[in-house]
């Protein structure tokens, strides 16, 4: 039977861009140039999410609780270095921050490894994780080449101290102990703009800006950018289109000018995030 | 008392089959965490505000419309109404109210339809299509999940709100394309709360991975589309609900 329906629908099933027809496909954009590493986005996914702090300790030992961390590097500028950016009071040492999340693979590696199909696509790109019916095997963790799965080893929720537990956020559930999580990309917000398109009529269609990130809202030089990439108006399909970075291209075509790139493309796990490489001034 | 009892062993043992038998009555699973009969701070007659004096459901249960929660009333509502009422303000009930009024304190109320954090429930979808795009009736659309609660005194739970109960309807309806299409007989009739029982099968919808029938994850027009061919035996089985857990699930 099953063969059968392969054999008849083989052409739909072959195809690349399966959800094609959906209306929306969820994207991302991050501009290193603008990312100071302060922190703010980190910080407003913790409110937003509610996440528990589990404190230095427990992050020394690997149970780190982060759905997004900014990745710090340190690149020595090439070239000789100015005397008086040396003797300012702010010398360029080479930092550079990348921040790190979910990146919502459209051929995630964490989605066929989970025993209990707890984790798959939703038809919007999105890489959906269902804590009711995750078990806890870890297995997405383990396969997931960013390291942007977390899992609970304690029931942290336990640890809010009395009045702290009314700020939490109603509308995504607090995990229990046993349970994997990840950045959704505010999946609880992508879902209150369409019950609004839906009020005003417009059920395929949300604005842009409607839906804006916990990460997007706070950053202070707007160097996050989320989006409808099937929107050809949207902010973040402009700059996918500006730095020619497309999806279904596991390899992009390097463009004089134009910075986009997507972290670890080469295992074509067709991430929908793009950051926009940083460029330094190392003459100056 | 228990010692001074002629026949001790003879309470004691029917102590045993009491709690024998009505762990055989009670139901368990989802009418473990049954709380339809909760202690509440005094009995609501929603029998008279909503059977003798008609009044809607969402006057009320305000934010059933625009929200995801319906509501309970501050108690400046039920002032409103009844500081005009001189006939009933003496009957214990209402004394009661005014003394959380006069306190300035809200009721505590206890919550009956409580779902678990993981279910992402919104009144307000459903409100806004049965009520105002297909124009039913109201008690009859809130009585779908509530019961009948135009003949209760304080709210109490009907139905195991499981997600076969929600499946009961959604494998049928599935949104704007179903608008104006009449609803199944047992949805349609309000069920009396003592003869109602719960959905306890779950069909749950499984998704891609785990469906052998379905390579990938289906839209919901591929499943219909598909499950019209299969022989109506196993066509009646499936659930033709869309397989997107995050619609449902947070």
């Amino acid at each position: 039977m099953a063969l059968k329906r392969m054999l008849e629908n083989w052409s739909d099933l072959r195809k690349r861009d399966y959800y094609e027809d959906e209306p929306y496909m969820w994207g991302m954009s991050i501009d290193l140039n603008k990312c100071t590493g302060c922190g703010s986005c980190v910080t407003a996914c913790y409110a937003e999410n509610n996440l528990p702090v589990v404190g230095k300790e427990r992050c020394g030992s690997g149970h780190a609780m982060h759905w997004m961390r900014i990745e710090r590097y340190w690149e020595e500028p090439e070239g000789e270095t100015d005397i008086d950016i040396e003797q300012s009071d702010y010398p360029e040492r080479g930092a550079h921050y990348t921040p790190m999340m979910c990146q919502q693979c459209n051929h995630a590696p964490c989605e066929p490894v989970c025993p209990v199909a707890a984790t798959y696509h939703t038809p919007d790109g999105l890489n959906a994780q269902v804590y009711n019916r995750c078990v806890g095997s870890r297995y997405c963790g383990n396969n997931c080449p960013y390291k942007v799965r977390y899992f609970n080893f304690f029931d942290f929720s336990k640890d809010i101290p009395a009045p702290l537990e009314m700020q939490l956020n109603p509308d995504l559930s607090v995990r229990s102990k046993g349970v994997m999580e990840k950045c959704t990309f505010c999946v609880q917000r992508i879902r209150s703009a369409k019950d609004k398109a839906e009020d005003a009529g417009h059920r395929d269609y949300i604005e842009d800006g409607a839906v804006k990130t916990a990460c997007q809202q706070t950053c202070p030089t707007e160097a996050i950018v989320f989006g409808n990439l099937k929107d050809d108006d949207s902010k973040v399909k402009t700059l996918w289109a500006e730095h020619e970075v497309e999806l279904n291209r596991h390899e992009q075509e390097k463009v004089e000018d134009a910075r986009g790139y997507r972290v670890l493309e080469e295992l074509n796990v067709e991430p929908s995030v793009m950051y926009l490489d940083r460029v330094r001034d190392t003459e100056a | 008392m228990w010692q001074k009892s002629k026949m001790p062993w003879i309470s004691k043992f029917g102590q045993v089959l009491l709690i024998a038998l009505a762990s055989l009555i009670l139901p368990t699973g989802a009418w473990a965490d049954d709380v339809s009969d909760a202690e509440q701070p005094f009995e609501f007659p929603h029998v008279r505000h909503a059977s003798k004096f008609k009044i809607n459901c969402m006057y009320c249960h305000t934010f059933a419309r625009r929200s995801k929660v319906a509501g309970i009333p501050p108690v400046a509502k039920c002032i409103g109404c009844h500081d005009h009422l001189p006939s009933v303000r003496d009957t214990p009930r209402i004394k009661k109210l005014f003394s959380y009024w006069e306190q300035k304190k809200p009721i505590p109320w206890r919550k009956v339809h409580d779902m678990p954090d993981f279910v992402h429930f919104t009144h307000k979808r459903h409100i806004q299509r049965f009520i105002f795009k297909d124009g039913r009736p109201t008690q009859q659309v809130c009585g779908m999940c509530h019961g009948d609660v135009k003949t209760f005194t304080v709210g109490r739970k009907v139905r195991a709100l499981t997600m076969g109960f929600c499946l009961s309807c959604h494998k049928q309806f599935q949104g704007d394309s179903d608008v104006g299409k009449p609803m199944p007989a047992e949805r349609w009739m309000i069920p009396t709360a003592a003869t109602d029982r719960p959905v306890m099968e779950v069909e749950h919808p499984q998704p891609a991975v785990l469906d052998p029938e379905h390579p990938k994850t289906m839209k919901v027009a591929e499943v219909s589309k598909l499950s019209e061919r299969l022989p109506k035996s196993v066509r009646d089985h499936l659930v033709h609900a869309p397989h997107d857990c995050w619609q449902c699930h947070k």
